[in-house]
This record gives C-alpha cells, structure tokens and sequence, in this order.
C-alpha cells in the first residue's frame, strides 16, 4: 500500500500555540486514522503544517510522494479539509459559498453536494450568518467531501454536531473507505476515534505518545465499573477474575477497573442478583496514563 | 462574482465603491459649480490673496502657488491639493489593508488556501482587484468633471484632467499596494492601516512643507506627494519619469509581499 502522509521529525513552535516536537508518523492508503490528543496538544499544528499554512522549523512532511513545501498546490487537488476553527463568508448564503469554492478547485459534482446537503438536513439558501454553529459545520463537511478527494484531513469534523447528524458523518467516512480513500482525522473524543479508526496517533504536550491499532487500544483501554447487587456478595469471588484492578467492595456494591474483555466480569457477576451496571468511560487523560505506566500492557 | 478571488473581492467591495463613487462625484459637481462664481466674484479673490500672502499654513492644503483665476488652478486648489488623495487614499488603504489581513482576520484565508491556489495568486487577484476598483473611481472621477465642465461651462482640457486623475489613482494604487504588503507580512489590519496611514501623512508633509520652507525642498522627492502632483498634471501633464516612480515602486512593494506571504505562517 503507498504511503499517502508521511511525517518526518516535525519540530514546530509558533505563537502561543502549543508546538510539536519531533514527529514521526506516517499513514497508508485507504486508511482512516485517529489524530487522538486533549485539546492544545498539538493536534492542529500538525495538520496546519501538513497543509503547507504553517512552516516546519524542522523536518519534512510528504503527501502522496510529493514534499509538501515544493508542490504544495498541487497536492490539494487531490485534498479536503475541514479547519478545526471553521470560518466562513458570513455575508454569502450556504450555497454561493459552495459554488465559490467549487470554482476556485474545479472538479465538482454538483449532484453531489446537493446529495450530501440533503443527507446532512442543510438549508444552503440562508446567509451563512444565521446558520447555528452546527450548521456552519455542516457546510464545512460538505466543501471538504465535495470534489471526492483522495484524502481528507478533518480537524474536529464532529465539533457542534448533533448526535444524529455525527451519524451521518461516520456514515461517510466509512462511504468514502469504501471507495478506498484515506482520512486523518483529530478528535479529542476516545469513542469517536475508536468507532471509526482504523489505526490511532496518541498525542500529548506537542509528542507523539504511540501509533497503535485500535484493536491494541482497545485491549490497552479499561474501563471503570459499578455493579450494585441484591445483597453483598464477596470479594474473593471477583479478585481473582484475569484484569480486574483497584477491586473495592462496599455492602452490595463492588466498583473496579477491567483491562480488556468484559467477559468473566459478567459471567461471575451473573451468579448473583444484580440491580444495576454503570459503566465509565475512561478519560483520554486516564488511557496516556496507562500507556505511560506501562499499565494494562 | 464567485468565479474567482478577484470578482470575488469586487463583490465584496461593491456596496463600499458605489458609496465612494457618489461621494467622489458629489464633491466634483459641487466644487464646478461654485467655481464660474467663484472667479466672478473679485472681492473673494482679492481675499484669498491676502489670506494666502499672510497665512503661508494655507499653502499646505491648496498647493504651492495661488492660481485661484484659472479654471485649472481651481480644481487643483479645491480637489486636487487635498480632497481628491485624501478621498481615494482612505479608499485605497482600507480596500488594500483589507485584502490578506481582513481575510486572515476573520480565518478565511485557509479555506482559499486549502484549495489548490498558490499564495502569490491571491495577492496578485487581491491587488488587480483593488487597482481595477481605484481606476473605477478615477472613471467616476472623470465622468463628474465633464458633466461639471458641461453644466457649469468650465474650460479645462480633458486630456490634462485625465492625466491628474491617472496620476491620483496611481498613487492611491501605490499606497493600497503599501497597506496589502504591510497585511501580507503581518496579517493583522489595525497595524497595517496605521502603517501605511502614517507614511502617508508623513509624505504629504514632506511636501507641503517644501512650500513654507525653502530648506526643507531637497527633500520633497522623497515625497510620494511630489511624485504625484509636482510636475502640475493638469497644466503641464504627466512627467513619465514620475510615472515610473510609481510603477518601480507598486513592482517592488508586490514582489516584497508575494516573497514573505509565501515563506510565512498563516495566523490562526
């Protein structure tokens, strides 16, 4: 599979802006990767970079082969992109934004974009100013999907959307997987990236803290549970199960961590009454802090 | 209008140049009315004369020697001296600090450059975009005058009108093209008007100031002004080592802005 992004020792600091400091990655064809990190970890620097509007202090970025400083134009013939802080013509109504940006790329079907604004429940007659911020989002997926571009670098894509309509965006992804594209996607949401990733980037503080599978994410994820039962049960019954961890009981109440499968929690748990399972997902905070411990490994 | 970054840019600016065009026009109607009076009126002008011998300040808005008798020294007493820049420099400076800083401001310079458009291409539809809207004006400028020449019948040549408004509109070019190299270096608009504004002011004293001072003449052809309005247009035409002043300097100032825009970071 060719190699359509490839990050090499990006080093840069800008602003007030939180810096990256020597990234290596990179992302093959017709994958959707997860730029995962907390906000201000770095993730829109590097996509800025990638994109040619900020300049590396050091290292090289290749998309497609081609060195993103000496033909950076050209490679957006074959890119879309959605700004993590998107801003658009206020004064033009949805679909004279549209059209401005089809003729500034060329290369678009129109059918396309009234399907996609059909499927996103889009107004594209009303000024852009009196669109909600999920609206304007919406208009911001559909300029970046538009031309069918070869990869898509999405920044936050989901920010302001409402459930339903995040829906239809993971729809599209997988769509445009399908049809063998390749997606870099930022997000700051662990369940998002988990549900439509193929692979992952951990970003923390400007590094990179781990590229990993999701299925190895998966496996290094806990999660946080509370199973309150009928009447106590006792602790030795759940303290020997494989990736319990931090195993506390009160009365009827036992609360853990479980690394991995869920499986043999459940089955012994079942031998008694249970009233209630609350599950936490655990923080984004909380998965660095288990990479960086080495824990659940 | 959406076809491209330069109708684009006109689109946006129309509502702005069609209120300057009536305010330009009005002022041009306006004083070529007042002037077949004016030059009846001897008491007036035995006035001014006194008023321009005691008050040499005077000079500094109506230009260098009094000619208030001939309808040429008239208009440029009236319009040409000060009205006419200071009308089409607010224009030319708003329109060119508008044009990477405004866009950079308000975050939408990266939606033009997530397409495939290198940057130098949208400075240089920016730029066309303010040109074309500054030889607008000029136009506007022009038509007035023949109506003002044809209602109020004034006699001026229109060869020569047309020269001192070439020459206006070119130097408000230039200082439109000084506001969108300073956007493009640093995209933030407050600085880049206040930049461009003082060299402006700084260049109609240097100027005017020649006219008080015999000392300080050596340096009216650091003056932009002096380009501009030294040889006299409107009696005497253009001078085209003048006019290559200006066009050297439009070149140089693009090419600095088109070297920086593309090596620097976009703000976000």
């Amino acid at each position: 599979m060719e190699t359509v992004i490839l990050i090499e020792n990006l080093t840069k600091f800008y602003g007030k802006y939180q810096g990256v400091i020597d990234l290596n990655f990179e992302v093959k064809e017709g994958e959707i990767f997860g730029y995962l990190g907390p906000n201000g970890a770095g993730k829109t620097t590097t996509i800025r970079s990638i994109l040619g509007f900020i300049k590396p202090k050091k290292g090289k970025i290749f998309i497609f082969g081609k060195d993103i400083e000496k033909e950076g134009y050209k490679i957006k013939k074959k890119t879309g992109y959605i700004p993590g802080d998107l801003a658009l013509y206020e004064n033009l109504t949805g679909m004279e934004f549209l059209k401005y940006m089809a003729n500034l790329r060329g290369n678009v079907n129109w059918n396309y974009v009234k399907e996609l604004s059909e499927r996103f429940n889009i107004n594209l007659n009303q000024p852009i100013r009196s669109l909600s911020h999920g609206n304007k989002q919406k208009i911001g997926i559909i300029q970046a999907f538009m031309h069918k571009p070869d990869l898509l670098i999405l920044d936050e894509p989901t920010l302001g959307l409402d459930p339903l309509m995040q829906y239809e965006f993971y729809h599209l992804i997988s769509e445009v997987k399908r049809e063998g594209k390749t997606v870099f996607l930022s997000s700051h949401i662990l369940p998002e990236v988990e549900r439509i990733c193929d692979r992952v980037g951990i970003i923390r503080e400007g590094k990179l803290v781990t590229v990993e599978s999701i299925d190895t994410l998966k496996s290094h994820a806990f999660r946080e549970l509370e199973v309150h039962f009928a009447k106590p049960v006792p602790k030795e019954a759940f303290s020997e199960l494989p990736g319990i961890k931090d195993l506390k009981v009160e009365d009827s109440i036992i609360r853990f961590k479980v690394v991995g499968s869920l499986d043999a929690v459940i089955k012994t748990a079942a031998h008694y009454e249970i009233v209630n399972i609350i599950s936490h997902e655990p923080s984004l905070e909380e998965i660095f802090m288990s990479f960086y411990s080495g824990e659940g490994k | 209008m959406l076809k491209n970054i330069f109708l684009k840019t006109l689109k946006d600016k129309r509502n702005s140049l069609i209120w300057w065009s009536v305010g330009i026009s009005l002022t041009i109607i306006f004083y070529m009315y007042f002037y077949p009076q004016f030059a009846k009126s001897q008491i007036l002008l035995f006035q001014l004369t006194k008023m321009y011998q005691e008050i040499p300040f005077v000079k500094m808005f109506i230009g260098e020697t009094l000619d208030f008798t001939s309808p040429e020294g008239f208009i440029n007493a009236e319009f040409f001296s000060f009205m006419g820049p200071l009308l089409f420099l607010v224009f030319a400076l708003s329109f060119g600090s508008d044009s990477i800083a405004g866009e950079e401001e308000r975050k939408t310079l990266e939606l033009l450059l997530a397409n495939p458009i290198q940057r130098w291409k949208i400075l240089l539809e920016k730029f066309s975009a303010m040109s074309f809207s500054i030889f607008i004006l000029g136009g506007i400028s022009f038509i007035s005058f023949i109506l003002g020449i044809l209602i109020f019948e004034v006699d001026v040549s229109l060869l020569r009108l047309l020269e001192a408004l070439l020459s206006l509109c070119l130097f408000s070019i230039l200082f439109g093209t000084l506001a969108l190299t300073v956007g493009s270096l640093k995209g933030r608009k407050g600085l880049n008007i206040g930049f461009s504004s003082t060299i402006a002011i700084i260049s109609y004293l240097l100027n005017s100031l020649s006219f008080l001072a015999d000392f300080m003449k050596p340096y009216r052809k650091f003056s932009f002004f002096y380009y501009y309005i030294g040889n006299d247009p409107i009696k005497n035409g253009l001078n085209p080592a003048h006019i290559l002043v200006f066009l050297v300097s439009i070149g140089i100032l693009l090419a600095l802005s088109i070297i920086v825009f593309e090596k620097r970071d976009i703000a976000v």
